[in-house]
């Protein structure tokens, strides 16, 4: 048997057929039973199905050519098209070969997007035999089987993360570097404004650990310049965890004598005052000077505050929540320099802030290598489609052969 | 005659502002114009009513027709209400509509100023209203559209008089319907004469005006403020007719909209003043300022003002903010506290940045403190007022003449103490707005009425902490009441090696235990270890969740005895709205029902007394319109009135029925079999209807696109096929029939016959295909008669369908009406007080969801899976040869 013989290329037309789905008001749904799918996924639930399933619905208009997969019986509205297999053709098989087709190019309306289905039937594809197309779906199947499990994993990850992280701000590390316990040992807590707290530790506005704050300072606009000699960190560069994105920041020209007295130090404690307000970052250098926008408030930190362990409270459930509750305003909301200043937070001794870190770090960087390798899964994916369901590579080679 | 429902009339109006609405206008425009002509059609009806009176009982005493009419019908001095001249009369308008010569513009101009002239008190009221007015060139409003509102309020039905409405405040209720319609669309605008009613029922409930006193508004707007504290007298059962109702407003054209809006609600006493309250406030007495009772604003935010010219500037005593900066907020705080009696009560709207902003305004803060007049400060959702989306807060005050803390005008507990409640989280989202619901508006009040402390909900919190260095006379809401929720937990032991744990189950044992749920039927105890549970043999996988509470015994037992108390509980207090066309005493019935309810359903620990009294608020809001038909016209008014308003949405207005007619609890509860019997009908319809489709698309030829697909119609097809057929025949076919009738006479001879025989047997084929035609159209034709049947069936069951209703209910002796009525009431609280329930077990279901999703697979597990797909992913590249 020839490759040609086995692997034709064929109008989309000849392997399935787009049906329209059927209205149904978002009043008329009953809320529970079968999946309702608009023209990018669910959108609900109803009592009855329109279409048996495992199936596959595609956007029509709005999400034009969005592909989702149905395992069971659904309705698809009328914003979307059902796809009805002919003759052999596997469904899974041509889930993955939609979801792999670029439909969106075929975009033919104006104002709101729509699909016509037979622009898509024309479209020339590759169909091996049924049996081998399901063959190939269920390669691909594993493929998402393991981005699944992958993100499964990051998502416990990340919870045990937060968990860990507020069980070590409310306990801390004892001498041994165990999280202290206020069930067995009440004896190692004691009362303070912000509730039980280990007895070692103090409760210090921030102030006390200050050695000096300032707001980012302001000036023109018209200064902004592409040849810039100064960055400007923004609040939109740092992230919730207060991750900072340096590259991206803006230049400015500006007077270096001037503006000098602003510019970031390395170990600098940045918060956002408006916008996100109260998100903590720390400054760890960057090849121009920095300076601190004007909804930023720089703190410079005595020793016997860590800035990374100040913002890891900052920025924890815990002390955010804190935080909040000094903003002020309606839509705008605003935190004030001296509200923050006299504002209260836990202080653990710097060796106990370092343990702190330490064991928050090792689960970062776990996390880290866990969210490179779910990256690279996807890619992997993306690699073998294109393999697959182009015939590049063949899979059922040595089976038939 | 059927009489006028609030619900009608708003229709009769909103069709009236679609008339302007075609010729381009916007609200702010068409709004005067709507205002102006209610007005003329409401006096001139009310108007000849009185005419009539007066002429019949002059004819009586002997005068002549004649003389009566010149006499006494036009003479002022008869009239106790608006007197109308000949040319503002309805008739006259109308008899003017096909005059060609004079444009019916001015002929409506001349009704509203000869009106306004006859009387007094509509000096100026009416002068802003132009039916001529002319923008480049062209009248606003045309003749055509001036001709068509005539024509629309000469509508038979919409006679204005009091006699015609379901209850006699309906005229104002729907001025109150059309100033919100305008309201709304203006945007920002809207908000400058405009206050939420909600907001405005929580600052009446929380002043709880009484008869006899004065209310005054500084910045009155439309009116609404001094409208529901008459009203809140009213629905008390109290006597307003010595209330003292004061408002001035600096804006001309809502001083007339609020001057049209007293007199339409019957208050033709309120005195409304127009001009700049912080510059000239023109309530005086022999010089003085007049000083109210009660004094409730929602002054503008955040605006500048001026000092020059200023009078009474010793009004301003706490301190001057600065005049630009828009920092106007405390001045008319100030102005509020100045006017306020002692003893009285100040109530006001503001933006949140009197509560913190430093400067001067810190310090009229400081004095207002530690002269101890602030009793309370409530944060309330954001975007609650039209045009402004920031979040504003009510302060609630009592001027103290002694000047020093404690005030002792508060009431003693509340002295040296603030009230902070913090509401700014429970509202119900409107696609453009925020709105307050009878319940959140109940529990902020009743929450006043307290003063005490409500976790994450309400504080009092004393002078000293609040002045202290900590908060600094800052009083942000958020600084003393914390109400955001707390934040997740996670249980790492558990995420690592699974198990629920107790901490966290322990911590919902309030909330299972409200509904009776068992906590052993979701988890089991692990032996040996008191720390951590397990989910449930009875929970296998994540979807037996829901079914598992809601079929839960305990749970359905507490149901019923839910439904138990309910029932006791309306037994006792039902014969109180029984009483209430005789005892009028609205309010007090509502509060005995609040605290009915609340002590009757508290001791089951199902719902909080804030969800209680919410369900009540709901229901009451929700059904005032029938409480005040049923203090006015009894039960059997009431049921009138359901069917007033079924009929109206079975005829279907213009504007679209207001109302599902088939699905009103009267019918449902009176017309079941009748309902049974449409809907038999109906699906009748549509099963033939489809069934007509399916036929019609039905042997499309293959070749045809998609277009012509979509047109493709069988029916049609065949039809045209028959044509074509009968008219390449014709000729044959007229000769055939001709030889045939020869054939059958009896005098035809074999001749004949055979000539029709064989003019037939040359036709066969034509024949037989007409015969085969005739025949696949055969079951379309069946069908469409059945449909044609089914449809006329659908159509005599829906017209008799009103006649069926108001005989069955008129067939009711007046006990059976008012048991009807009564049982129909409970039937809605019930359903209230099952929603809220259902909202109960919805928070169990998503608890133990939430903890499903948390904790039923572990991080080993989970890694497990990962490793076995990725050994056999690896197998899968192997076998490709990738690797």
């Amino acid at each position: 048997m020839t490759t040609e013989q086995l692997f034709q290329k064929v109008s989309l037309g000849e392997l399935l057929e787009l049906e329209y789905g059927t209205s149904l008001p978002d009043k008329d749904r009953t809320g529970l039973g079968f999946p309702v799918f608009g023209s990018n996924g669910v959108v609900g639930h109803h009592s009855q199905f329109l279409v048996e399933g495992p199936g596959i619905v595609v956007g029509r208009k709005g999400s034009v050519g969005a592909v989702c997969w149905s395992a069971e019986r659904f309705w698809p509205i009328d914003t979307s098209y059902y796809v009805v297999p002919k003759g052999q053709t596997d469904m899974r098989w041509l889930y993955w070969l939609l979801y792999s087709t670029d439909l969106k190019r075929l975009d033919a309306a104006t104002g709101v997007p729509g699909l016509n289905r037979n622009d898509v039937y024309a479209l020339k594809v590759y169909s091996p035999k049924p049996e081998e197309q399901s063959f190939i779906a269920t390669k691909l199947d594993l493929i998402d089987e393991a981005i699944i499990r992958t993100e499964a994993v990051i998502t416990k990850f990340k919870k045990v993360r937060a968990g860990l992280i507020n069980d070590i701000l409310a306990h801390g590390l004892d001498a041994g570097g165990q999280l202290r316990d206020p069930v067995a040992h009440p004896e190692q807590f004691k009362d303070s404004p912000l509730g039980l707290i280990p007895k070692e530790w103090e409760c210090d506005p921030i102030e006390k650990h200050t050695i000096s704050s300032a707001y980012g300072p302001r000036f023109p606009g018209e200064c902004y310049s592409e040849r810039g000699n100064v960055a400007l960190m923004r609040t939109t560069d740092m992230d919730i965890e207060g991750n900072l994105s340096l590259e991206q920041m803006p230049l400015a020209e500006l007077p270096l004598d001037e503006f000098r007295a602003h510019f970031l130090e390395v170990g600098d404690f940045l918060i956002s005052r408006s916008g996100t307000c109260g998100i903590g970052a720390v400054f760890h250098g960057y090849r121009y000077p920095v300076l601190p926008g004007a909804f930023l408030i720089r703190f410079r930190l005595a020793s016997s505050l860590l800035p990374e362990f100040l913002r890891l409270y900052v920025n924890s459930a815990r002390g955010a929540r804190r935080i909040r509750d000094l903003a002020e305003g309606g839509v705008q909301k605003n935190i004030r320099g001296s509200a923050l200043l006299t504002h209260q937070i836990p202080v653990p001794s710097t060796d106990e802030q370092q343990a702190m870190l330490l064991t928050v770090d090792a689960l970062r960087e776990d996390l880290d290598k866990q969210e490179r390798e779910l990256l690279k899964l996807h890619k992997l994916k993306s690699g073998l489609m294109a393999d697959l369901l182009t015939g590049r590579v063949r899979v059922l080679e040595e089976v038939t052969l | 005659m059927s009489k006028l429902s609030l619900a009608k009339l708003e229709r009769h109006l909103y069709g009236a502002a679609d008339i302007l609405r075609r010729e381009g206008m916007d609200a702010a425009t068409y709004k005067d114009y709507i205002f102006g002509m209610l007005f003329l059609k409401r006096c001139s009806d009310v108007f000849e009513a009185a005419r009539d009176t007066i002429l019949n009982k002059k004819v009586e005493q002997g005068v002549a027709m004649e003389e009566a009419e010149a006499y006494y019908g036009e003479n002022p001095d008869y009239y106790d209400e608006f007197f109308v001249p000949e040319r503002a009369r309805w008739g006259y308008l109308q008899s003017k509509l096909s005059d060609a010569k004079t444009p019916f513009g001015s002929v409506l101009d001349t009704a509203l100023g000869a009106l306004s002239e006859a009387n007094e008190s509509l000096e100026h009221v009416l002068d802003h209203i132009s039916f001529m007015r002319v923008q480049s060139n062209k009248r606003v409003v045309s003749d055509d559209a001036c001709k068509d509102l005539v024509r629309h309020f000469s509508r038979d039905g919409y006679r204005m008089r009091n006699e015609d409405f379901q209850f006699s405040d309906l005229l104002g209720s729907a001025y109150e319907f059309l100033i919100n319609m305008f309201a709304e669309s203006a945007g920002k605008k809207g908000g400058d004469f405009y206050t939420p009613r909600d907001v405005i029922r929580l600052m009446v409930r929380i002043l709880k005006p009484q008869p006899g006193l004065s209310v005054y508004d500084p910045t009155c707007g439309s009116g609404g403020m001094l409208i529901i504290s008459r009203e809140y007298i009213e629905q008390s059962g109290g006597d307003t007719s010595d209330l003292r109702l004061c408002g001035q407003v600096n804006d001309a054209s809502a001083w007339a909209i609020c001057k049209l809006n007293m007199l339409l609600h019957g208050i033709p006493g309120a005195d409304i003043q127009l001009q700049d309250t912080l510059l000239h406030p023109l309530h005086r007495e022999s010089g003085e300022l007049e000083r109210f009772d009660r004094v409730i604003a929602n002054p503008p935010f955040s605006q500048n003002y001026t000092k020059s010219n200023m009078e009474y500037p010793e009004r301003f005593r706490w301190g001057w903010c600065p005049t630009t900066g828009k920092k106007g907020d405390l001045m008319f705080a100030q102005h509020m506290l100045a006017v306020c009696k002692p003893g009285g009560m100040v109530a006001t709207v503001m933006p949140h940045g009197v509560l913190f902003r430093g400067g001067e305004e810190k310090k009229i803060r400081a004095k207002f403190l530690d002269q101890d007049l602030i009793e309370a400060v409530i944060g309330l959702p954001q975007n609650l007022f039209y045009g402004a989306t920031i979040p504003a807060c009510i302060l609630i005050m009592r001027p103290n003449l002694t000047g020093h803390s404690p005030n002792p005008d508060k009431p003693e507990t509340r002295r040296g103490k603030v009230l902070f409640i913090n509401a700014d989280a429970e509202f119900h989202a409107g696609r453009a707005q925020n709105y307050l619901l009878p319940e959140h508006v109940e529990k902020i009040a009743s929450s006043f009425e307290r003063f005490e402390d409500i976790p994450n909900y309400a504080r009092c919190v004393s002078l000293e902490e609040i002045t202290g260095p900590a908060n600094d006379y800052n009083l942000n809401t958020r600084r003393y009441v914390d109400n955001s929720p707390p934040p997740e937990l996670h249980d790492v032991r558990a995420h690592l090696l699974g198990g629920v744990p107790v901490a966290e189950v322990e911590a919902h044992q309030l909330l299972f235990a409200s509904l009776g749920f068992e906590e052993s039927h979701a988890f089991t105890r692990r032996k040996d270890d008191h720390l951590y549970l397990d989910f449930a043999p009875g929970l296998p996988d994540r979807s037996a969740i829901r079914p598992l509470v809601e079929n839960d015994a305990g749970v359905q037992s507490r149901a019923q005895a839910l439904h138990d108390a309910l029932s006791g509980c309306w037994q006792e207090h039902s014969p109180r709205v029984a009483d209430l066309p005789e005892r009028r005493n609205l309010n007090a019935v509502r509060s005995e029902f609040l605290s009915g309810f609340v002590t009757a359903l508290l001791p089951l620990e199902s719902l909080d007394r804030f969800k209680l009294a919410g369900i009540v608020a709901t229901w009451w809001t929700e059904t005032l319109p029938d409480f005040k038909t049923l203090v006015e016209n009894g039960f059997a008014g009431v049921i009138d009135g359901w069917i007033d308003a079924i009929a109206d949405a079975v005829e279907d207005d213009e504007a679209g029925p207001a109302i599902d007619p088939f699905r009103h609890k009267l019918v449902r509860r009176t017309m079941d079999d009748y309902l049974e019997r449409i809907g038999t009908a109906k699906t009748d319809i549509a099963r033939l209807k489809s069934e007509k489709e399916a036929f019609e698309q039905s042997n499309a030829p293959e070749d045809l696109d998609e277009e012509e697909l979509a047109a493709w119609n069988y029916a049609k097809d065949i039809e045209r096929q028959m044509k074509e057929l009968k008219a390449e025949n014709k000729e044959a076919l007229k000769e055939l029939k001709k030889l045939e009738i020869a054939a059958a006479k009896i005098r035809a001879n074999d001749a004949d016959k055979r000539a029709a025989a064989a003019a037939r047997a040359a036709l066969k084929p034509v024949l037989e295909k007409i015969a085969e035609i005739e025949e696949a159209v055969e079951p379309y034709e069946k069908i469409k008669t059945n449909l044609t049947a089914a449809r006329s069936r659908y159509r005599s069951l829906t017209d008799f369908f009103v006649a069926e209703l108001k005989g069955r209910c008129g067939a009711l002796c007046d006990d059976e009406k008012r048991q009807l009525v009564l049982e129909l009431f409970a039937q809605d609280v019930r359903a209230g007080l099952d929603a809220a329930v259902t909202e109960k077990r919805q928070e169990v279901v998503k608890f133990l969801e939430g903890v499903w999703d948390k904790y039923k697979v572990n991080l080993a597990e989970l890694r497990s899976y990962r490793t076995d797909i990725e050994g056999k992913l690896g197998d899968l590249l192997m076998t490709l040869r990738y690797i």
